[in-house]
């Protein structure tokens, strides 16, 4: 078992403790501490893109960055244009995403069957989430009028089919992973566990709590881990204060970036609600993040 | 207590079921394992001798356990616990002994042990002195506490020097039955904190009803998984590796 998965059974637990005490809690208070954790510990997986696509790359770091900031732009536009459109293709994005940064490193050589496996897993994490926060989500959404057009999308009969359906074709093609060899069965025994209990998380927690559970530690931690091996591997004397360094160049503009859209829409000159500021910074940055973890997943494949 | 009594066990009372099927199964696989220690070779026969009291020791307190709720309905805490307390630290004998030839040390045993009987203290704690009607502070505040000597023994069984100890012995089979041993802590110790949150004021009690019958048969099903596997898994490294030993010796 790796540690992120130790850590997240650990957390899991001590938190389902405490959960009576949890639903004491204010909502609003839960979100902002979950929030918190996300950009502490999700930005800074991103903040060494740049450093990731340079491995291995004979492009000129200045047509890396216009690239990655253009498609950035481009994803910003396709919000502008279509929402609906571009909300579900972030989810569906994020989904493979996930699925990619769990399972790349282990199971990987049948490729389409693991394409498969990770969008089918990341939409089955994914639609936990939306499943058993439905009334949560639903109600945030229709606060803003800029989010009424997401409830099309979040409509409980298409997140109650796509949950069970992805679980269901999860499950499917780890017994076809199974059935040819090509997974042990303790790894087979800890990724059932590990899914089950990212939907008790969804089923217990509220949604940015159970949410920032999942994306810290199996996705984020999960990242960061593999990044930091990969430049281990090539300079052995790494040490994880220069990798912190590495990263935060990007990570502080990031921040900075984001407050200073926060302080936008807070003086009003940004006409968005702060859910969809937050869904369109994401999928924004998600766009070129997942293309340059797609080219680093390769790499660390054939090396 | 007249035996005709004690014998009828209510058609829908699925905690009675199991506090006799649990005696029965803990006392045959006592049997089982003393039976089967003079087949193995003398540095797998303290590990069976646990195992066999790990059984026999419940065996007892299930004999007596089956009668209290029998007679009372009510949950049988005190000798639960009283049971735990000495099963419990001998499950972590077992990892001492299974790892000792590796070159595990005292220190161990005693820091596992240590671990278990704070997990076992503050479970009881939160159990036997929960307030009438229940309060959801006190089975939380007692219930996270425990769950930290309880994520001390899962860290030393993956992670920690019973992991690593396995790793050094060079044995596959050791390296395997420990793996197997730790997977039992992972799940099977997980049922446990089920049942102590449907006990009144418990989470799995205010959010679902669950009532406190429900803490006897998440605890019972719990125990047979946990004792007897634990002891199988143990039996199966001696079987294996003393079959191996004589093999070489042939």
């Amino acid at each position: 078992m790796k540690k992120t998965n130790f850590i997240y059974w650990v957390l899991f637990l001590l938190l389902l403790s405490l959960s009576p005490i949890l639903k004491e809690i204010d909502v609003d208070y839960q979100n902002q501490i979950a929030l918190f954790f996300i950009l502490l510990f999700g930005v800074p997986h991103g903040a060494i893109d740049n450093l990731l696509f340079f491995e291995n790359s004979a492009v000129k770091p200045a047509r890396f960055y216009f690239f990655y900031l253009s498609a950035v732009l481009v994803y910003v536009l396709i919000w502008l244009l279509h929402p609906i459109s571009a909300f579900s293709f972030f989810l569906v994005l994020s989904a493979y995403h996930f699925g990619q940064s769990q399972f790349s490193e282990e199971i990987g050589k049948v490729k389409i069957l693991s394409a498969l496996l990770y969008l089918m897993w990341g939409l089955s994490v994914l639609s936990s989430f939306f499943f058993y926060n439905h009334e949560e989500l639903v109600l945030l959404f229709q606060q803003h009028t800029d989010t009424h057009s997401i409830n099309l999308i979040l409509s409980e009969s298409v997140i109650k089919t796509s949950y069970f359906t992805t679980s269901l074709f999860t499950v499917g093609i780890f017994g076809i992973y199974f059935s040819k060899n090509l997974i042990p069965i303790e790894k087979l025994a800890i990724e059932i566990l590990i899914l089950i209990i990212i939907h008790l998380t969804a089923y217990l927690f509220t949604f940015l709590l159970g949410f920032a559970m999942f994306f810290v530690l199996i996705h984020s931690f999960k990242a960061l881990q593999s990044e930091f091996n990969f430049f281990y591997r090539k300079v052995s004397s790494l040490t994880l204060f220069q990798f912190s360094r590495q990263i935060m160049p990007l990570f502080l503009i990031s921040v900075l970036g984001l407050s200073l859209l926060v302080y936008l829409t807070h003086s009003g000159i940004l006409n968005l609600s702060y859910p969809l500021l937050f869904i369109i910074a994401t999928s924004s940055i998600t766009l070129p993040h997942a293309f340059v973890m797609e080219r680093f997943y390769a790499i660390k494949k054939t090396n | 207590m007249i035996f005709s009594e004690i014998i009828a066990i209510p058609k829908d009372d699925p905690v009675a079921f199991t506090f006799f099927t649990g005696y029965m199964a803990m006392m045959a696989a006592s049997v089982f394992f003393f039976f089967e220690r003079g087949r193995v070779d003398g540095k797998w026969k303290l590990s069976l001798l646990i195992s066999g009291l790990i059984t026999g020791i419940a065996a007892v307190h299930y004999y007596y356990m089956r009668d209290y709720y029998m007679v009372t309905g009510e949950n049988p805490t005190s000798l639960r616990y009283i049971d735990w307390t000495l099963t419990v630290p001998l499950m972590c004998v077992e990892f001492y002994l299974l790892t000792k030839y590796a070159g595990a040390k005292v220190s161990l045993l005693w820091k596992l042990i240590i671990a278990s009987v704070w997990m076992l203290v503050l479970g009881y704690i939160g159990e036997a002195y929960n307030p009438e009607g229940g309060s959801t502070t006190h089975s939380v505040v007692y219930g996270f506490l425990s769950t930290l000597g309880y994520v001390y023994i899962l860290y030393t069984a993956w992670f920690g020097e019973v992991a690593h100890l396995a790793v050094k012995s060079n044995s596959g089979v050791i390296k395997k039955g420990v793996r197997y041993l730790a997977w039992f802590v992972l799940v099977g110790w997980a049922i446990y904190p089920i049942g102590y949150m449907c006990m009144p004021g418990g989470w799995l009690n205010i959010a679902f009803g669950l009532g406190p019958t429900n803490v006897d048969l998440f605890y019972n099903i719990a125990d047979a998984i946990n004792k007897i596997g634990f002891g199988l898994v143990v039996y199966n490294i001696a079987i294996t590796e003393s079959s191996k030993n004589k093999a070489v010796g042939a």
